[in-house]
């Protein structure tokens, strides 16, 4: 019964790690199309953290869980699974703040057009 | 808006092109050296064989790491000639140094360094690089790693702080180029005990372990419970002191130069 119980389990988590790897690839292929056909520098930026997050981050994250449940690794899927939640941490602190700092510059140094434009914070705050 | 391709990304993409198609080029006629020849595979089926062979340890180094053996064992005295030439290296860019070896980072440096967010991510991250360092240079001889790439790996943490807050704050956190100096000369004259000691045995110079022809008895490889790998934890740990030290210096005395501000201590 407990056996059948953490087959069941097993199953399950190694479902949730595929689905969420399919959806860092779909993820991928968003960020992909939006990077070519997004308007202007800042929303090609929100495509290309799409990109990071969705694509890379959900999926490591899937590949954690896969690998925590997969026995015919042995005792070194403790290991692949630790690695790449690791990395997957990693990548969400480090991504964000590289796209933040481009922004910024590119912002400050009026590189690009801000042509669909709603609301520029920055641009009331440096007036 | 948009324009055509300008002239000088058409250059560029040019050039690497033709350089890669050259470098295939070469790589195909053989440009990378043939297959080595039989007398060279031989070193490579010795050092094998021998790295950590408890059976006949005649000629081990005690460690199951290879490459770290022969870093400082089988060819010990090559390593020890590349942490000369760093050290040479940085002592010629210390000269250059207004202040010398006093240079004193001045100023308080209040609005500098970039946004909020910035400042944690670099705190977090360099928090990490000297965690994964230490890792890198103290498992060095059973894992891949070793001293040269721990310490390397711990320069990119202060490189960080300087980047995302200031170098300010790294002389807040206590890196001085004092300090810097002090510690990578306590590691040189480490690098020099350990690989000296043997002499006082009449045994031979960067010794490692037991050797025919030597009275030497060898570094310790297991103490007990623990596992030591004879002297390239040593050697590991203070190339690591030496390497990040001087990386640190090289970081503090471009801010110097950069800046101009020496003065006495």
């Amino acid at each position: 019964m407990i056996r059948m119980l953490g087959e069941i389990i097993q199953q399950i988590v190694f479902g949730i790690g595929v689905c969420l790897v399919t959806i860092g690839a779909v993820f991928d292929l968003l960020a992909a199309l939006g990077l070519v056909r997004f308007p202007c520098f800042y929303v090609r930026m929100h495509a290309a953290t799409i990109g990071v997050i969705g694509g890379a981050v959900v999926p490591l994250i899937g590949v954690s869980l896969i690998s925590l449940v997969s026995d015919q690794l042995g005792p070194y899927r403790f290991m692949f699974a630790g690695i790449s939640f690791f990395t997957a941490l990693l990548i969400m602190i480090t991504a964000p703040v590289g796209t933040h700092i481009l922004a910024n510059a590119a912002h400050k140094l009026d590189l690009s057009p801000k042509e669909p434009i709603i609301v520029d914070k920055m641009g009331e705050d440096k007036r | 808006m948009r324009r055509g391709i300008s002239r000088s990304s058409l250059v560029i993409v040019s050039l690497a092109l033709a350089l890669s198609l050259i470098l295939v080029y070469f790589a195909a006629m053989g440009g990378l050296g043939g297959h080595p020849s039989a007398s060279i595979v031989g070193i490579g089926q010795f050092i094998v064989n021998n790295t950590y062979n408890v059976f006949n340890r005649t000629y081990w180094a005690g460690s199951p790491e290879a490459v770290t053996s022969i870093i400082w064992d089988y060819r010990g005295f090559d390593t020890i000639f590349e942490t000369t030439v760093l050290f040479a290296a940085v002592m010629a860019a210390l000269l250059l140094v207004p202040g010398g070896i006093r240079g004193r980072i001045q100023g308080s440096g209040k609005d500098e360094g970039l946004t909020l967010i910035v400042k944690t991510a670099s705190k977090i991250i360099s928090c990490i690089v000297v965690v994964l360092a230490l890792n890198l240079a103290l498992r060095g001889y059973i894992s891949p790693g070793g001293g040269f790439a721990g310490g390397s790996s711990y320069a990119i943490a202060p490189l960080l702080l300087i980047a995302g807050l200031s170098v300010f704050y790294l002389v807040r956190l206590g890196y001085r180029l004092s300090r810097a100096i002090g510690l990578r000369t306590l590691g040189l004259v480490g690098l020099v005990v350990v690989s000296s000691l043997p002499l006082l045995y009449m045994g031979y110079i960067i010794q490692n372990q037991a050797k025919p022809g030597s009275m030497f008895p060898g570094y310790p490889v297991f103490l007990g419970p623990l596992y030591l790998g004879g002297s390239l934890i040593y050697m590991n740990v203070f190339e690591f002191l030496v390497v990040s030290m001087e990386f640190i210096i090289i970081f503090i005395a471009m801010f110097l130069l950069d800046r101009g501000c020496g003065g006495s201590a």
